[in-house]
């Protein structure tokens, strides 16, 4: 500022005063025209040469004077500028004095028109604000965050950098509820602060409370471990009416969130247990007041289950017009312990129900010594020795993916021609490049995490039990895959339901990817791992950009309907959708990668509007956990939700069975969570209209 | 039975049991079977693996002409006689 005043006194009158102008500003002023406004934002905001500011200040302003504008603003002004940065060659000064923004049309467009690419966005005030914000992070990530290549990565489609517009959040966690337990709710900020509940209804209202902040430092799913088994302290004496009650509370106001910030929902996820896993038998248990009861949780067995047979009553009763819970998901985990667990057949049928009528349920395949904590549509962890121990200090099970990028697979094999080597070096490429991705996220994200209590990310800071809550040592760093079988199918000639040797090769495509996401994260010492992307809108954007810039080779395996426009890469390693294999097949097959894959992987059981018995649901059950490899399986009904009469029928149908209104909503899994099938994208709208839904086969 | 196609074994480095098991699959050879020695710690031998869902080692998988597992020995190494008697079958 001094400077600027200098040279100020330095310059001969008049030279800026020619304009008789008015600046419509940023801060909603109107001022006089005032070149060295550009001189100082130039000097202020980039590298440029204070004779070159003061070069270009000038040439602007004769620009101006030339141009007869009548309504002047700062942005055009800065537009005007970048162009003549341009026209002097200073590209990086251009970039740097870049203004991110929206264009009017789209602006509009938000404010006025529902958004149709986002199933998980109403239309709402609140909403707009969360598109528009988005939109604009996302450019700051772009220009910002990420380096030219991984923006230019991202933006050609060789990889997809995930919730580019949460850029400042980490992607998704999942915790435990001993830390509320032990410390009340006590968020950094905060105005008010709670002790350690007491009663469980206020322990319910804590852990919504607190899983909402999180949501505000996510970007993704919140996950909470062995949710019934922490509980159950709490639960001792409790009735069976006022059992009931206190399942409709939790997921009542779970589902519910969505009523705040823009109608998105928590991606909450409820681990359960029918018994009490092993690893947390022998651990003091926390109950009223924070306070340790004297007892272990082997010893709160009986209101553990009873509590989680409770929950999923109220997930088979559904909402007021009985439809499924869209959340929280119940993440029911199937262990060795399950069947040595006095009870479980008869829990078995019950959670089969929920799978049955609303589809709910998911159940998580823990063989052997896993033990494995679930978050989001598939991300979950293996918990070794180190994990093993903080289970002795549940509240320190605090776990974080710091964000997901996804690799284009069926991309790398359109350049690899056929020839083998040349695909598993532009996938090792790609790979590489995903991990300067992640390197630079994590960058970011630590210089947040570095401002402490005064930065945007307080509440990861915060360290009531003596270390930060965000345990940035122990974060993954994800790496998704899409359309493995297009990959394979191009490569190949055969789709990996087709021929052994397509599988084998998709197989070998995974295990090239899980050696190499090994070595290269050990290289830059991330924690890097497989992870199935639950590819909701990448499946569509990635398929079109592929039809854009290699129409020849994608359109010989892209699925769905080029004529609708609802195209479509099949998710991650799944076997295309619309093969009509047996599940049993299907979820065996699928499993195959499974073990590979090690933050979390999903088989999908379309169901459409069949509605198989309990029964036949529990022997395929055991029969998955038995006879296959496959980490995680839900059953998927469709429903049809009439918005006149208030019915609900199965299936997805264009009018109402019981009222013929034509005012209806559709519900399914998009990919892994329900949603209304009318928001979807067109990606997803065709690979809906193919999916195989098993019928006959229960 | 369908005809035996080839013999998998599956091993690793620094597995106690795998040089048992490999002396076993060389015995075989010599005598005319087709053994494939699959190291799951290569990108093959674990694709491999993966596909007969081997998850121990050692492990000997026994395939007929279109790559069906006929029987298997998973993180077991059988006797000579044992395995002899299978193959014959
Ligand atoms: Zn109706």
């Amino acid at each position: 500022m001094l400077e600027y005043g200098k040279e100020k006194n330095g310059e001969k009158d008049g030279d800026a005063t020619d304009l008789a102008l008015f600046v419509r500003t940023s801060d909603e002023e109107i001022r006089e025209w005032n070149r060295n406004k550009i001189y100082e934002a130039l000097v202020r905001e980039t590298t440029i040469s204070k004779d070159a500011a003061r070069i270009i200040s000038q040439e602007v302003e004769k620009l101006i004077g030339e141009l007869n504008i009548k309504v002047l603003t700062a942005p055009l002004i800065r537009e005007l500028t970048n162009v003549k940065l341009l026209e002097y060659g200073l590209e990086d000064i251009r970039k740097q004095h870049s203004r991110l923004g929206v264009p009017l049309y789209d602006v509009k467009n938000i404010i006025l028109s529902q958004n149709k690419e986002n199933a998980n966005v109403p239309h709402g005030p609140e909403a707009t604000n969360l598109t528009l914000a988005e939109s604009i992070k996302k450019q700051y990530a772009l220009t910002e965050v990420f380096s030219q290549e991984v923006a230019d990565a991202h933006m050609r489609g060789d990889v997809h950098l995930h919730d580019l517009g949460m850029v400042d959040r980490p992607y998704c966690s999942g915790q435990n509820i001993e830390y509320i337990k032990r410390f009340g709710l006590h968020l950094p900020g905060a105005l008010s602060i709670a002790k350690p509940a007491k009663h469980p209804e206020v322990l319910i209202e804590q852990i919504i409370k607190f899983s909402a902040a999180l949501q505000g430092t996510f970007a993704g799913a919140i996950g909470w471990d062995a949710f019934n088994v922490f509980m159950a302290p709490y639960l001792v004496g409790v009735d069976d009416t006022r059992m009931k009650q206190l399942a409709q509370i939790l997921i009542f106001e779970f589902a519910q969130q969505a009523v705040a910030r823009g109608g998105q929902s928590i991606f909450s996820d409820l681990n359960l247990y029918w018994e009490i896993p092993k690893h947390f038998e022998d651990v003091p248990a926390i109950g009223p007041g924070g306070k340790f009861t004297g007892n272990t949780y082997a010893d709160y067995l009986e209101e553990s289950q009873r509590f989680v047979k409770a929950l999923f009553e109220v997930y088979r009763e559904g909402d007021a017009m009985g439809r499924p819970f869209f959340f929280p998901k119940p993440d029911t985990h199937i262990t060795e312990k399950f069947f040595n667990t006095e009870g479980h057949e008869e829990f078995l049928n019950l959670i089969c129900d929920v799978a049955a009528d609303k589809g709910n349920t998911y159940f998580i395949f823990d063989r052997g010594s896993t033990a494995k904590i679930s978050e989001c549509c598939r991300l979950s962890f293996n918990l070794d020795e180190k994990d093993l121990a903080d289970a002795k200090e549940p509240w320190k099970m605090r776990y974080s993916a710091m964000q997901n990028v996804t690799v284009n697979l069926p991309r790398i094999a359109y350049r690899a021609n056929g020839d083998d080597s040349k695909l598993f070096g532009e996938l090792s490429s790609a790979l590489e490049l995903v991990a300067r991705a992640h390197m630079q996220k994590k960058a970011f994200i630590s210089g947040l995490l570095s401002a402490g209590m005064a930065g945007p990310l307080a509440l990861l800071t915060m360290d009531l039990d003596g270390e930060q809550y965000y345990r940035m040592h122990r974060a993954t760093f994800l790496v998704g895959m899409l359309g493995l079988n297009e990959m394979v199918q191009y490569h190949t000639g055969y789709q990996m339901h087709e021929s052994k040797e397509a599988l084998k090769f998709g197989l070998k495509v995974i295990a090239y990817m899980k050696k190499e996401v090994e070595r290269i994260g050990k290289e830059n010492n991330l924690r890097m791992v497989l992870e199935q992307t639950p590819a909701e809108s990448t499946a569509y954007r990635l398929a079109k950009l592929d039809l854009k810039y290699y129409p020849l080779q994608a359109s010989s395996v892209v699925k769905g309907s080029k004529e609708r426009g609802e195209v479509y890469y099949t998710n991650s390693t799944y076997f295309n959708v619309s093969a009509p294999m047996d599940p049993i097949s299907r979820v065996k097959g699928e499993g195959l990668f499974h073990p590979l894959i090690e933050a979390g992987a999903l088989s999908h059981v379309w169901l459409g509007e069949s509605k198989p018995s309990a029964e036949s649901l529990a022997s395929f059950v055991k029969k998955s956990f038995y006879n296959t490899q496959n980490a995680q399986i839900a059953f998927s009904p469709e429903f049809t939700s009439c918005l006149d009469c208030g019915k609900v029928s199965r299936g997805l149908s264009e009018k109402c069975s019981y009222c013929g209104s034509e005012n209806v909503e559709g519900i399914t899994r998009v990919t892994g969570f329900f949603s209304k099938v009318n928001s979807w994208n067109k990606g997803k709208l065709g690979e809906l209209k193919d999916r195989y839904r098993n019928y006959g086969h229960f | 039975m369908d005809e035996v196609k080839e013999i998998k074994l599956f091993w690793k480095n620094g597995c106690t049991r795998c040089p048992q098991a490999k002396e076993l699959c060389k015995k075989l050879e010599n005598e005319g079977f087709s053994v494939a020695y699959y190291d799951v710690e290569s990108v093959d031998g674990l694709a491999e693996a993966s596909f007969h869902e081997v998850l121990s080692t050692p492990s000997i998988i026994i395939v007929d002409g279109n790559d069906e597992e006929l029987f298997s020995y998973r993180g077991v190494v059988p006797s000579y006689m044992e395995i002899k008697s299978c193959l014959r079958a």
